[in-house]
């Protein structure tokens, strides 16, 4: 059944993704869409939704949990200037609750694929808010390894980029804010670059069927994925094609709504500094329309980070973030290494709002446990922050698994009830 | 569970997994009994589809003449996926495909060189603007980027390039499209079913007999034999000689494979794959992440040395003539540097920073001497003993100690014994690093893994946090008095497996290196780990791949037969190590010729990790 309903789901989309196409290259808005009582059907909500709706998603990740008490603390800090456009929750972090499985922190906690939980909330909003824009989603990290971590798509692992130089490349390649595709722009004549890209994915479609062919169903695993890739990469080229648009956003469904600059990255061995530039390289892919979603992974559930990193911003402390919380006195400076990771978020906040993408932008920061000391559920940190109308601020402790936020992010997101999300009851913690 | 644990049992609820997590350790004390050898099971190893890990395809893009190494910077690569503690990039189409990322890069790398690579393709070639011949030549090198000849329906793709674009725009979309191909990018161990391989056998030349497999096997023809090979002994594409054994179906005895597999090892790139094994294995590349701010001799060209001498000293054993693969644990030299030679304080090193000599070192020698293995597992102030502890028995002896447990702090005991060591680190000034483990984990909840397991290993703690050799330490702390003596006795308790009786005493990290290179674990040890890196596969259940916190994280298990054959396989291994004066390379080249690389079975659904 799971199988058949798998297929069923593909094929849909992949219809779904042609005839929108096809409306669009007839001159057909997605507005009028919405209105349309032949078009108002479930099948195509999604869809008319994510060509006007304009908000965007970034979803964060901090190790190890909080000490108790940690809004009281100076780990809230970096986050008062923003006042009540900040929630700072303290919850029980049900899954996992304690080191690894950190999927499950933000929502995959189902491995069947068929699932809408087998998939990180950042996946599943960018299956809604994503199909527009010349990215689905991105995935960051700082210092964050190789190991599995918050991201998954129907079951499957979504591999980050923990450089901020690579990530700076690959998010920005082939935009007008970005670098200009070298090889592609030789002459004046011939195909353009995207028909260029066109015929490469041509080909890989073909050679991908090949292999998949040899392959039993059952055997396939990922190979699926990467078909959804390449359809996906080509279906966004043919948009591009259509709307005469060569570059990343200015497209329907990934509306700018704000300045738009490329930032700049430099080396650096601080955690705090890598973060701050994937926060900046995260508001950029925003505001200029290359996506709505992203992630940042800080670091990984052993907490390898160190946080004395020898800038103005250090922790004095000479051995990593897990060290602190097993550290006898060492205790102490936990509230300060809150502070140090909130700082990155504050970065987001006020490069979010210097961008004018605040008012439509939700940020969700998540952990993997709760009482960091203890390694046990209770007493996590959980922080939603949004300059959307309708978001409840201030520091709370809602007698709630934090699986409650998530419904509050989709209210706020203007995608609630939308198929594709996973049921994670009522909300009403931040709304 | 409604007992447990004892004097507490709500504390065992659902909330904080601790019902399924102790289930999941009392199978794990099960599954720690390996399968014993069959002989009457035939052995086939798993049918998979690899991409390319990020070091395979830089290799393969320069030795096919695409790109040069300077073009290849480490930004357009994204990360592997890493399995077991060495955390071996393994890739199988199980767990790791093409996704946004990867092929967004990808088509930022093929944006970034196909057209220069093309132009230099094209003057190589002589083509010029002469689209027929351009497209013959792209052809050929087509083969060698697919690993095997093209279909046809391949052929007239990357023909119509050609066609439709001319010469030079043609040679740059058809290199484009090759290298971001799924052909190029994954490694195809899929093989031909037996029941159709039986009626070409010219294409499966082999010393297997076709006859007696499974006729639902499937046999890996000559391409995907001589790509295995490639990748397993160089960690690279087929080079042209081996292409052409495979055309010729001249891999059809184990002796022909045997004369490639040497000539492999051979190559440039053959030594550094081997190497590159080593030191993934040990993880001694941690050192390169290593901060000592307060040690301004431990800069970054000690750290790349100290990361290179592990590589130096893997591949001096594997490669040179009788040196039996205990050396690379009980020599009495390490492989060093001119700068390495004076920051360790070796007199009378003759030659350069470019020079890596076998040196006899007074009080280091073998893997535990080197720096990266000390610093890579310390902390900036102090050193790792329990981590060295760990690290000797996971990664050198395959003992699974597993998953510390997660609630450190909840017990009075533990924050009274915190409490003791803090005082003298803060106060009195007179704590070793041994020392101040040792308290901290003298409390009934750690006796289980500390108390005979880790902390008896201690006596390695005579190479400090910056790879250096010492007798004396000054104390933890700002206090920290000078001179105090470090105790360097120390006992291994479990020779052959971590639950064996049996012990032997030593007396610093060189004495111990040397006590335990000829113990049988380090054969077996030596086995699992090169199965795996010449592989992606598991050897055993006892070496499947955990997270951190022990949880499951195989892509793909062994099956009940796989077991029984792969463990004959194992034994097979050993032996040939063993009989072959405990030569590492004999094992590794051993692995080649295995059936159970050459033929395979699918992978079920419930092999794989829910």
């Amino acid at each position: 059944m799971n199988k058949i309903t798998d297929r069923t789901i593909k094929q849909i989309n992949s219809e779904r993704r042609k005839f929108l196409d096809m409306l669009s290259k007839a001159g057909v808005s997605a507005g009028v869409l919405r209105a349309s009582t032949i078009a108002g059907g479930m099948m195509f909500n999604r869809f008319a939704e994510a060509a006007t709706n304009d908000k965007k998603f970034i979803l964060l990740f901090h190790p190890n949990g909080a000490p108790r008490g940690y809004t009281s603390s100076i780990a809230m800090n970096p986050l008062k200037p923003f006042g009540n456009t900040v929630a700072a929750l303290t919850m029980s972090i049900g899954k996992p609750g304690n080191h690894g499985n950190l999927q499950q922190a933000t929502g995959a906690d189902s491995y069947n694929g068929s699932d809408a939980r087998s998939s990180s909330i950042d996946q599943q909003v960018a299956k809604i808010l994503g199909n527009n824009t010349p990215k689905r989603s991105i995935q960051l990290g700082v210092q964050s390894g190789t190991q599995e971590g918050i991201n998954r798509l129907n079951g499957a692992n979504v591999t980050r980029i923990d450089s901020p130089a690579t990530a700076l490349q690959q998010v920005f390649s082939g935009t007008t804010t970005g670098s200009s595709s070298s090889s592609s722009s030789g002459s004046t004549s011939g195909p353009t670059a995207i028909e260029r890209k066109l015929a490469v994915v041509d080909a890989n479609k073909q050679g991908l069927d090949a292999i998949r062919n040899k392959l039993g169903y059952d055997e396939r695993f990922r190979l699926d994925a990467h078909l959804d890739t390449i359809t996906q990469l080509e279906n966004r080229l043919k948009s591009q094609v259509s709307t005469g648009s060569s570059s990343g956003g200015t497209s329907s469904g990934g509306s700018t709504g704000g300045s738009c600059s490329k930032p700049t990255v430099a080396s650096s061995k601080s955690a705090l500094a890598e973060y701050r530039m994937q926060g900046d390289i995260a508001v950029a892919a925003l505001a200029c329309g290359i996506t709505n979603v992203v992630s940042i992974q800080f670091n990984e559930t052993q907490a390898s980070w160190l946080p004395g990193d020898g800038t103005a911003d250090a922790v004095p402390f000479n051995a990593d973030h897990h060290q602190v919380n097993h550290g006898g006195q060492a205790l102490n400076l936990l509230p300060a290494v809150c502070e140090y990771m909130n700082k990155g978020v504050a970065n987001i906040i006020d490069k979010l709002q210097k961008a004018g993408i605040y008012n439509n932008t939700v940020v969700l920061c998540v952990s993997e446990m709760g009482d960091g000391v203890n390694h046990t559920p209770d007493a996590g940190p959980i922080i939603v922050a949004s300059g959307i109308s309708g978001l409840r601020g201030g520091f709370r402790t809602p007698n709630s698994d934090h699986y409650g936020v998530f419904p509050d992010v989709f209210k706020l997101l203007g995608i609630q009830g939308s198929a594709g999300l996973g049921s994670y009851g009522n909300g009403g913690i931040v709304t | 569970m409604q007992s447990m644990p004892t004097n507490n049992p709500s504390k065992c609820t659902t909330t904080d997994n601790c019902a399924a997590n102790t289930v999941a350790y009392m199978l794990s004390l099960a599954s720690q009994v390996a399968a014993s050898c069959n002989t009457s099971v035939q052995p086939y190893g798993m049918r998979a589809l690899r991409l390319l890990t990020s070091r395979e395809l830089k290799n393969s893009l320069i030795d096919l003449g695409i790109a040069q190494s300077s073009e290849l910077t480490d930004d357009l690569f994204t990360q592997d996926a890493t399995y077991t503690k060495s955390k071996f990039p393994i890739h199988t189409h199980v767990t790791t495909a093409i996704d946004d990322n990867r092929n967004d890069a990808m088509m930022l790398l093929a944006d970034k060189i196909s057209t220069t690579a093309a132009s230099r393709l094209r003057n190589s070639w002589g083509c010029g603007t002469n689209a027929t011949n351009c497209a013959n030549s792209f052809l050929t090198l087509a083969e060698r980027i697919f690993r095997r000849p093209l279909t046809d329906a391949e052929k007239s793709t990357y023909n119509g390039f050609f066609t439709k674009y001319g010469a030079q725009v043609g040679s740059e979309i058809a290199l484009a499209a090759a290298i971001t191909s799924p052909q190029f990018l994954y490694r195809s161990e899929l093989g031909t079913k037996v029941s159709d391989a039986r009626n070409n056998s010219s294409n499966f030349g082999t010393q297997l007999n076709l006859q007696n497999l499974d006729q639902s096997a499937y046999i890996l023809d000559n391409y995907e034999y001589a790509t295995l090979l490639a990748y397993m002994y160089t960690g690279s594409t087929p080079d042209q000689t081996l292409m052409q054994a495979a055309k010729n179906n001249q891999l059809n005895s184990e002796s022909a494979v045997n004369s490639q597999i040497d000539r492999l090892l051979q190559t440039t790139r053959g030594r550094e794959h081997l190497t590159e094994f080593g030191a993934n294995w040990m993880r001694t590349d941690d050192v390169l992440k290593a901060v000592r701010s307060a040690n301004p001799e431990f800069t970054d060209d000690v750290k790349n040395d100290m990361a290179k001498e592990v590589r130096e000293l893997f591949g001096y054993v594997f490669f040179t003539s009788n040196t039996p693969f205990t050396q690379f644990y009980g020599g009495d030299y390490s492989v060093i540097n001119s700068r390495l030679a004076q920051y360790y304080g070796v007199s009378g090193f003759s030659g350069g920073t470019s020079d890596w000599k076998a040196t006899n070192i007074a009080n280091r020698g073998g893997i535990l001497g080197t720096g990266a293995f000390s610093v890579g597992n310390s902390q900036p102030d102090r050193s790792g003993p329990i981590k060295k502890a760990v690290d000797i028995r996971e990664l050198m002896l395959c003992h699974h100690i597993g998953a510390p447990p997660t609630d450190l702090n909840t017990t009075s005991k533990r924050a009274e014994l915190v409490k003791q060591a803090q005082q003298r680190e803060d106060v009195t000034g007179d704590l070793t690093t041994r020392e101040y483990y040792e308290i901290i984990t003298n409390d009934p909840a750690c006796d289980s893994c500390h108390q005979t397991r880790i902390n008896p290993l201690f006596g390695i703690d005579d190479i400090d946090h910056l790879g250096k050799f010492r007798t004396t330490m000054r104390g933890l702390g700002p206090n920290g008095q000078y001179n105090l003596p470090v105790n360097n006795f120390g006992e291994l308790i479990g020779l052959e497996s971590i639950d064996d009786p049996a012990s032997l005493t030593f007396q610093g990290s060189k004495d111990l290196g040397k006590k335990m290179a000829n113990l049988s674990s380090v054969s077996e040890c030596l086995a699992v780990n090169s199965f795996r890196w010449a592989t992606g596969m598991p050897l055993n259940h006892n070496s499947y791949s955990t997270l951190e916190g022990g949880q499951d994280n195989e892509p793909a298990k062994l099956t009940k037969n796989q077991e029984e054959s792969f463990a004959c396989a194992e034994k097979s291994l050993v032996d040939t190590y063993a009989a072959n004066n405990s030569s590492a390379r004999s094992l590794y080249r051993k692995i080649g010729t295995l059936d159970l690389v050459r033929v395979r079975k699918p992978i079920d659904s419930s092999q794989v990790k829910q």
